[in-house]
């Protein structure tokens, strides 16, 4: 690529991971304001979007869970008569190698900013207060101490590993740090492969409901979708399903109210990824196997969609995919966006390891016109 | 719009199919394994254009690139140059009339 610095105005404007779970090392020189990320099965694309969503939070202790949460990594659990199991996060397999010593660290950030890198680092014990450790040890309780930097910050959290005995409250004997004084964490977004599930279609819609956002979300599902929507509507679904349960109307232009599940799978996805993108203005949106229920006939109108909406709204989005349609979708409406810069980079690891190949909207555009792989 | 092909981990990129010809004959008359793919893209400026794309694509282990030299060669040289650079691949300033292999 002749130019190979990131647009310095997006929050995230190249990145490097060292030693985060399964990357040793990677550097991407360039992300665009959409960024689709190609590649294997197991190459690292949905740990890249991993590694964003702990940068975006600032190393934030509820983050690094989500993230072992989603790959169901756990280290032990507690069994409790009343609450049920909870499982224990496996925080060593946060490390490259799942080594998680004394020293051992990982490193996200911008590829040339030294000020901007995250590290989260596996403390000494002696680094926590002697009375948290006391009641602790008394306690049996495998404990760990991560070291979590990023610019001035400095913050030490504890964390455990093990089953732990239901008898001792799950609820730590201290405060976990994790809003009080921590930097101010970047909006972000996460979509994963399957479709939501309603509680959470009700949960995102619930956030922009009502607010400015909410013709924005609309607008965007509308650019996509085959029926002009005019309205969204949560209500609670039939009892039988219990009352926690919803259903998610829409009202067409005709005036008729329908689920919209009943508009397809599709049109759960544009609903998710235009709720998403209102809901993660001025931050980022990361959507794992971006092309997940989209008609290869909408690939088209799908990233104009992300592409305008991310402009609009100075959302930086990363998606992955293995589409070829995608690929050509995403390809065609960066060539229409002028302004708005889509980037694709595909991983892949050989003998050196784990590298990113970068893709100008240019080459990308003689890749799709010649039909030469990129994934 | 096409749809990706040509997946050969080596492969010759040529203009038109007058080269992929040539290469053919060539081959066959000089017994040399035909163990590449030969890939014509209508014309110097496709061809040109697609050298980033096709040096990167996943599992490449060698490209070739034949082009006619009666038009310019040396602005030819330069722009096959410039799409390499785009790699980090290094071609001398002036090609080697031994030929040249990076």
């Amino acid at each position: 690529m002749s130019d190979n610095t990131g647009d310095a105005s997006l929050h995230v404007p190249s990145l490097r991971i060292e030693g985060f779970r399964g990357i040793d090392s990677l550097t991407i020189n360039r992300l665009g304001r959409v960024t689709l990320l190609a590649g294997r099965n197991g190459t690292g694309k949905t740990t890249v979007l991993d590694a964003v969503r702990v940068l975006a939070n600032r190393g934030r202790l509820s983050t690094l869970t989500a993230v072992l949460d989603r790959s169901e990594e756990y280290a032990g659990r507690v069994v409790d008569g009343e609450t049920g199991v909870t499982e224990i996060p496996d925080f060593e397999a946060l490390f490259h190698g799942r080594q998680a010593r004394t020293g051992t660290s990982f490193t996200i950030g911008p590829a040339r900013d030294a000020h901007a890198q995250l590290v989260v680092e596996v403390a000494s014990t002696d680094e926590m207060p002697e009375e948290w450790m006391s009641r602790l040890g008394k306690l049996a309780i495998d404990t760990q101490v991560l070291r979590v930097a990023f610019s001035q910050f400095e913050e030490f959290v504890p964390v455990f590993g093990g089953d732990l005995d239901a008898r001792w409250s799950w609820k730590p004997p201290y405060r976990i740090p994790d809003d009080d004084g921590w930097p101010k964490a970047l909006r972000a977004e996460m979509l994963g492969p399957g479709l939501l599930n309603n509680l959470a279609l009700d949960r995102r819609w619930g956030e922009i409901a009502l607010t400015e956002q909410e013709p924005v979300a609309l607008r965007a599902l509308n650019l996509a979708a085959s029926h002009r929507i005019g309205g969204v509507a949560v209500v609670a679904a039939d009892a039988r399903f219990g009352s926690l349960s919803r259903r998610v109307l829409v009202k067409l232009e005709d005036g008729e109210r329908v689920p919209l599940r009943s508009l397809g799978d599709g049109a759960v996805r544009l609903f998710e990824v235009a709720v998403a993108m209102a809901g993660a203005s001025g931050g980022l949106l990361l959507i794992d196997e971006a092309e997940n229920g989209i008609h290869h006939s909408l690939q088209h109108e799908y990233w104009r969609l992300v592409l305008r909406a991310a402009a609009d709204n100075n959302i930086q989005v990363i998606a992955t995919t293995h589409g070829w349609d995608c690929i050509r979708g995403f390809a065609s409406a960066s060539r229409e966006n002028n302004d708005v810069e889509g980037v694709v980079v595909r991983l892949e690891r050989d003998d050196g390891g784990l590298r990113a190949v970068e893709y100008s909207e240019e080459e990308l555009e003689t890749a799709t016109g010649q039909g030469i792989e990129v994934r | 719009m096409a749809l990706p092909g040509g997946t050969s981990d080596r492969v010759l990129l040529v203009e038109g199919p007058d080269d992929e010809h040539v290469v053919a004959h060539l081959c066959d008359r000089s017994r040399l394994p035909r163990d590449f793919g030969i890939v014509q893209k209508g014309g110097f400026s496709g061809l040109s254009k697609s050298i980033s794309v096709e040096v990167a694509a996943p599992g490449r282990l060698a490209l070739g690139v034949l082009v006619d030299a009666n038009d310019d060669p040396t602005a030819r040289w330069q722009a096959i140059r410039g799409r390499c650079e785009r790699r980090g691949i290094a071609l001398p300033i002036h090609p080697d009339p031994e030929g040249v292999v990076v």
